[in-house]
């Protein structure tokens, strides 16, 4: 087995932005090297499920939509077409945003009778807000937050990308998203503690 | 994250959020990940490639329309919309009447047109030769006159 030197992080944990590692992880894994793939799948997957999971709410389309993302993927890979050097990160959560919003505009042209079942698998944010435990409030918050904000915080903390790939993934300015983010967390703190935010606005 | 100090609570619960979101998924989880990403591809994929027949009865469709344009005998009567010809009046019928007028171009309009120019003039030379002898036919003596030069 080819031994490749490089820095991984733990299982499903972000890493500290080690793209040569990566680099070198990922063309392994491009020439079919099994070992390279489980090294793979065990660095990224969890964090693709995480970005899936909080964005849909439901733990089996969040697996379906990360086995999708790496059959993609080793498709890209195996057949020699993946173009994005240094970026694999990026390109990896792209193509998962881009399945995550497509099951949600699926999903809302659904009729009646399934929005009323997914409403039934995921209360309304404000009953969350008021009746749930601090992870049931927290999604409900995230829930209430426009697209743009829920979409900055899935990939920053469940994705656990750098700001620098959020930048490449979505093609905007670092400074940007660093704006966004900030914005999306005070809006996050005032619905989930309106009192401090008054206080520390003051 | 220094531009974020004063949401480090938020911040903490997000993370934690993320930590239980990775670790829901069972110890199984990255085996199937790497099953359904290495198959191979059902066998119908394949066969997509093959070249497509279903151009095929178009096509045909196509030629069809387009011989029986060319070959279809044409009527010798015009008819509004033909090709060469020019619309220059029509009457649509009303419920009393079933005749239609269609002056379909403009040679048969101008035959009309001259043909009730010739139309007149003999209806006002009869009408002329009449006031002229109006006179003539007042006796049957005169009559007569008409009836032994005939």
């Amino acid at each position: 087995m080819l031994v490749v030197s490089r820095q991984i992080p733990e299982r499903g944990q972000p890493g500290d932005g080690d793209s040569e590692g990566i680099d070198a992880l990922v063309a392994q894994a491009a020439a079919n090297d099994e070992s390279a793939w489980v090294e793979l799948i065990g660095l990224y997957s969890r964090r693709v499920y995480a970005l899936s999971r909080s964005r849909l709410h439901d733990p089996h389309v969040a697996e379906e939509i990360t086995q999708s993302v790496f059959v993609t993927v080793f498709q890209q890979l195996t057949s020699g077409r993946y173009q994005a050097e240094n970026r694999f990160e990026a390109w990896l959560f792209r193509i998962a945003m881009n399945r995550v919003r497509d099951h949600i505009r699926r999903t809302s042209r659904l009729p009646t009778h399934n929005s009323e079942k997914a409403n039934l698998e995921t209360p309304s944010a404000s009953g969350w807000l008021q009746n749930g435990d601090e992870t049931d409030r927290l999604r409900g918050a995230i829930d209430s937050l426009p697209d743009s904000d829920q979409e900055i915080l899935a990939l920053r903390h469940q994705a656990g990308m750098e700001f620098k790939a959020i930048a490449a993934m979505l093609d905007e300015p670092v400074g940007t998203l660093l704006a966004r983010h900030h914005r999306a967390l005070g809006k996050l703190r005032k619905l989930l503690d309106p009192a401090s935010a008054t206080e520390s606005a003051s | 994250m220094n531009h974020n100090e004063e949401h480090h609570e938020i911040i903490d619960s997000l993370e934690r959020l993320a930590e239980r979101h990775r670790a829901e998924a069972d110890d199984g989880f990255e085996s199937r990940i790497l099953d359904a990403a290495t198959q191979p591809l059902p066998a119908h994929r394949h066969q997509r490639k093959t070249r497509s027949t279903a151009w095929i009865p178009f096509a045909t469709a196509a030629a069809v329309g387009v011989f029986a344009y060319m070959w279809f005998p044409r009527s010798a009567i015009p008819v509004p919309g033909q090709e060469d010809d020019q619309v220059v009046a029509a009457a649509t019928p009303d419920e009393s009447s079933a005749a239609d007028l269609w002056l379909v171009s403009i040679e048969t309009m101008e035959e009309l047109i001259a043909g009730s120019d010739d139309f007149g003039d003999s209806l006002e030379w009869i009408e002329l030769q009449i006031d002229a002898t109006e006179s003539e036919f007042d006796s049957e003596l005169d009559w007569y006159q008409i009836g032994e030069s005939l």
